[in-house]
C-alpha cells in the first residue's frame, strides 16, 4: 500500500493503519530494533511500541517519509529499552562497537558540553556534515551509525569489501570530528 | 558530549538521508545485476546473429568471408572452365541478391584450388544455402549423404533425381528442407529454411533447366 494511503488510515483512526504499517515496514523496524537490542522478543515488543507511537503521533504529525519516521521511533524506543536494562553493554550486538567507534570523534577532554549544546543543534551540524559527504560515504555512515548494521552487512549491501567499509568509516569519523571542532563543539 | 549523545543525535538526522541509506542500496545492486545480465544477453545475442559470418555463410551485404571469397559470374565461368563442367548454380544469378563464394580447405585466391561453391540468399520468408561440390576432390563422394539417408522422398526434376528431406526448425524458420542431387559431375546440397514446402520445389525448378 502507498505510504500516503497508510497515513490516511492513521488520520481516519482505522485499525488497518497498523496492519498495513506492519506489512510494509514491520521487517524494517524489527531490523533496526534487533541491531540495537540483539534480542528477538524485545525487538518484537519495540516494533509494536513503534506502531503505537505512530498511532499517537499521526495526527497531528504527518510524516514526509514514513519509513524514516517509523525508523526514528523504533531507534529511540530501542535505545530507551536498552537503557532500562541498565547497561549498554548488555545489549550486545553491534551497539557497543558503534558507541565505541563514535567516541573516536570525541577528544580525551572531558568538558561537559551538554548544558551548552542542545541535541537539536548537534543534529543540525550532523545534517550539514551528511550533506557534504559523497552519497556512498553518507550511506555507509548511516548504515553503521543510524541502522547499527554490522560491517559485514554493510559490505554486502553496498557491494564493497569489508576493509573498504572500515576505511570509509574511519575517514568519515575523522572528518566529523574536525567539523564538530570547527563548529565550536568541545568534543 | 559523549558518544551516546552523538549516537542519539544521529538518530534525528534528516529523513531523506535515512531513507536514502536503506532503500537505494538493494536497488543499485539490482540495477547493476540487471545491467550485467542485459549486457550478457546482448553479447550472446550478438554472437548468435553473427554465427553465419563466423561459420562461413554470407549475410546480407557481406563481401569477404572468413573461409570464402565473393565471386561474380565471370569468375564463375572461369571456375566452370577449370572444372570442365556446368555449374547450375549459375542459373540463380541475377535473382534478388544472390551471393556466391568459393571454399577451399584453406582459403586461397587461386581459383584452380577451389572445389566448393557456396550460394546463399537471405529473405524475409525464407533463406537458401546451397553447396556445390565439384572438381577432382569430390571424386568418390557419394550422394547418399547423411541427409539422403533420411530422405523422405525422391522426386524427379526434369530428369534429375533429387532426394528431399524435411527437418525440424532452424535459423528461426519452422522447417529446413534438404535437397541433395548430382548434376553434370557436381554434387549439390541445397537447404531451404522456410515454412512453405513448395519453396524448395520452386528453387529446384529454377536451378535445373
Amino acid at each position: 500500500m502507498d505510504d500516503k494511503k497508510i497515513i490516511e488510515l492513521y488520520e481516519l483512526r482505522s485499525n488497518k493503519a497498523i496492519e498495513e504499517t506492519g506489512k510494509k515496514y514491520g521487517k524494517y523496524c524489527y531490523t533496526i530494533a534487533y541491531n540495537i537490542l540483539f534480542n528477538a522478543s524485545d525487538s518484537e515488543e519495540t516494533v509494536n511500541d513503534t506502531y503505537l507511537g505512530a498511532w499517537n503521533c499521526i495526527p497531528p504529525q504527518y510524516p514526509v517519509v514514513l519509513s524514516s519516521f517509523l525508523g526514528k521511533i523504533t531507534r529511540r524506543l530501542s535505545i530507551d529499552k536498552l537503557r532500562k536494562r541498565n547497561s549498554v553493554k548488555r545489549g550486545g550486538g553491534e551497539l557497543p562497537a558503534v558507541i565505541s567507534e563514535l567516541s573516536e570523534c570525541l577528544s580525551d577532554e572531558k568538558h561537559n558540553t551538554e548544558n551548552v549544546v542542545e541535541g537539536n543543534l548537534l543534529t543540525e551540524v550532523i545534517n550539514k556534515f551528511l550533506s557534504s559527504l559523497k552519497k556512498e560515504e553518507r550511506k555507509v555512515f548511516l548504515l553503521r551509525y543510524f541502522y547499527t548494521e554490522s560491517i559485514k552487512n554493510i559490505s554486502k549491501q553496498m557491494n564493497f569489501s569489508e576493509s573498504k567499509v572500515k576505511s570509509m568509516l574511519f575517514r568519515t569519523r575523522n572528518n566529523l570530528k574536525n567539523l564538530l571542532t570547527e563548529e565550536g563543539f568541545t568534543v | 558530549m559523549n558518544a551516546e549523545k552523538l549516537f542519539e543525535a544521529i538518530g534525528e538526522v534528516d529523513d531523506k538521508f535515512i531513507k536514502e541509506a536503506k532503500e537505494n542500496n538493494k536497488g543499485i545492486i539490482k540495477i547493476i545485476k540487471i545491467i550485467s545480465l542485459s549486457a550478457a544477453c546482448f553479447l550472446v545475442f550478438c554472437i548468435i546473429i553473427n554465427i553465419p559470418n563466423f561459420i562461413g555463410y554470407s549475410a546480407e551485404g557481406g563481401d569477404i568471408y572468413r573461409n570464402g571469397y565473393l565471386i561474380n559470374d565471370i569468375t564463375l565461368s572461369a571456375i566452370e572452365e577449370n572444372f570442365e563442367g556446368k555449374l547450375i548454380a549459375k542459373n540463380l544469378i541475377g535473382q534478388n541478391d544472390f551471393e556466391f563464394y568459393c571454399k577451399t580447405e584453406e582459403f586461397s585466391e587461386d581459383e584452380n584450388t577451389w572445389y566448393s561453391l557456396l550460394y546463399s540468399q537471405y529473405n524475409k520468408d525464407h533463406n537458401v544455402i546451397m553447396h556445390c561440390m565439384f572438381g577432382e576432390e569430390i571424386e568418390g563422394w557419394k550422394v547418399d549423404s547423411v541427409f539422403t539417408k533420411k530422405a523422405t522422398q525422391t522426386v524427379s526434376i526434369k530428369g534429375t533425381d533429387v532426394d528431399i528431406a524435411k527437418f525440424e526448425p532452424s535459423l528461426n524458420f519452422p522447417y529446413t528442407y534438404y535437397a541433395v542431387f548430382q548434376y553434370d559431375g557436381a554434387i549439390y546440397d541445397l537447404r531451404v529454411y522456410s515454412e512453405d514446402e513448395d519453396k524448395i520445389y520452386e528453387i529446384l525448378e529454377t536451378l535445373i533447366k
